[in-house]
């Protein structure tokens, strides 16, 4: 049973079935492209909306199921707010920067679209064997693999945690005012919080010491994987060129 | 019939995880006051999904009442006051920095005064004897005065009924055997899964077996540990 977190999703979908080396270069050329393509080319926003879109309807997941989890972004975006309202004269209503704001909102919108399109259509292994064949440090992708088999491990942890408080979150008597004080609340969430870390110290300590035992010397050792299929690179190299083509004209049109 | 009181009554539980997993069937089951019951079955069986219904933290198709109250969403705060539940791993319990202040959560939660939780937790800690403890940090502890501790951290709320995941798990002899004893002292309605069946032989005179989310099994311990067939199909001997 996949962890409630988990967001790989299986398919037999295009998207599914592209090698995983390739799909991590072109998410991550997309994004690229997301962001250099200059402030209100809004064609070219459309195109790269209408590419995201597709390839969110061929993973047969829904669209709608790529939206609502690319709503995170908009609290990040917030930050890009203060854009519309600045100029050199003082806080006012700014047009340029109401373009400015809406461009970038707009781009994080596609970009975060596309990373989790990658995440869905990607188990994590193949992320971290692609991340290996760009030729990402080894002991950074040891870290990434790390962090994500113990982040599931960590969230079970405060999950378990946080039942055992509501567990002795009781009253016998409904007249009488429960839960303590808020300054009382703050002080056994901080609690929490610091007995987690230690734990996660104590925790990682016994991962090494098991890593050690197996051998471990420091060095991250995979499998040698299969070379990339002529389709895959012609797939790629068009992909590339593609992008850049678009990032140029885009900047000739609107840069 | 039985006239004493009921302290623990599921009726037709039904629980489904909301990834469709059916964890619990059916359940029917009945527990009185003062009464020792065990709830053994294999891993996955759905013992732990049980053991969160009776203080309502799960709550799946059917009726469940502790002390003859039906848990709702009105009286959960009434009912986690009287279950005491003691999650398997200790570590989850005890989540302050010091043994006091996670023996006086449960009654700080509840409004008390600086006496009464101050006089509660000197009964928890002295029900378990680790009253030289209070100002420790719960991190440093063996993994038995662990136990100990979050079985204190329930008893500081005066609960009726007990109910405690693989109380031995991870136990030695000797820690097992005084936590054993512990047990035996405690005058509530006790609940116990576990995998330990040499102390459910030895402590807790009823048995209820589990298995794929429904009771296989019910009545009392010496029948059903002395039936080899029902400990085999249901994996409680290999």
């Amino acid at each position: 049973m996949p962890h409630r977190l988990e967001p790989y999703r299986e398919g037999n979908s295009p998207i599914h079935s592209l090698d995983s080396r390739v799909r991590v270069v072109m998410v991550l050329v997309f994004i690229l492209v997301c962001a250099l393509v200059p402030v209100g080319a809004w064609a070219v926003y459309i195109l790269l909306l209408a590419l995201i879109l597709s390839a969110e309807l061929l993973t047969d997941l829904g669209i709608a199921y790529f939206i609502k989890r690319s709503l995170m972004v908009l609290p990040f975006v917030l930050a890009a707010l203060p854009l519309v309202f600045s100029t050199p004269h003082g806080i006012q209503f700014n047009p340029a920067g109401l373009e400015r704001f809406i461009s970038i909102a707009l781009k994080s919108w596609i970009s975060v679209q596309a990373a989790i399109l990658l995440a869905v259509t990607t188990p994590f292994d193949q992320l971290l064997l692609a991340l290996r064949a760009l030729h990402l440090p080894r002991l950074l992708v040891a870290v990434i693999g790390l962090m994500w088999r113990y982040l599931f491990v960590m969230v079970d942890e405060v999950t378990h945690m946080m039942l055992a408080r509501a567990a002795r979150s009781g009253s016998d008597n409904p007249a009488r005012r429960t839960g303590g004080t808020v300054v009382w609340r703050a002080r056994v969430t901080g609690g929490m919080a610091g007995g987690l870390l230690l734990r996660s110290l104590d925790h990682s300590d016994r991962v090494y010491h098991a890593m050690l035992s197996r051998g471990y010397d420091g060095e991250v050792r995979t499998l040698p994987q299969p070379s990339l299929t002529t389709a895959n690179r012609w797939l790629l190299a068009g992909f590339i060129l593609f992008a850049i083509f678009l990032v140029a004209l885009s900047i000739l049109f609107w840069g | 019939m039985d006239t004493t009181y009921c302290s623990v009554e599921l009726y037709d539980i039904t629980f489904r995880y909301p990834d469709g997993h059916l964890a619990l069937h059916g359940i029917n089951l009945t527990i009185h006051q003062g009464e020792k019951v065990a709830l053994v079955g294999p891993n996955g069986a759905g013992k732990s999904t049980l053991l969160l219904h009776l203080n309502g933290i799960h709550t799946g198709e059917g009726q469940v009442s502790i002390d003859g109250l039906s848990v709702n969403h009105q009286n959960i705060g009434q009912v986690r006051a009287k279950v005491g539940l003691v999650f398997q791993s200790p570590d989850d319990q005890l989540f302050s920095p010091t043994v006091f202040d996670d023996v006086a959560y449960g009654p700080i939660y509840q409004g008390f005064s600086r006496d009464e939780v101050e006089a509660r937790v000197t009964y928890a800690l002295d029900a378990v004897g680790m009253q030289g403890y209070r100002q420790r940090s719960p991190h440093h502890l063996s993994v038995g005065e662990k136990k100990r501790i979050a079985i204190a951290t329930v008893l500081s709320m005066h609960p009726s009924v007990l109910v405690l995941d693989e109380p031995t798990s991870g136990l030695d002899p000797r820690a097992r055997r005084s936590l054993i004893e512990l047990l035996r002292q405690l005058p509530q309605t006790l609940l116990v899964a576990t995998h330990d069946l040499e102390m459910v032989r030895e402590l807790l005179p009823r048995t209820v077996v589990m298995d794929q989310g429904e009771i296989v099994a019910d009545g009392a311990t010496q029948v059903i540990l002395s039936d080899e067939s029902v400990l085999y199909q249901h994996g409680l001997k290999a």
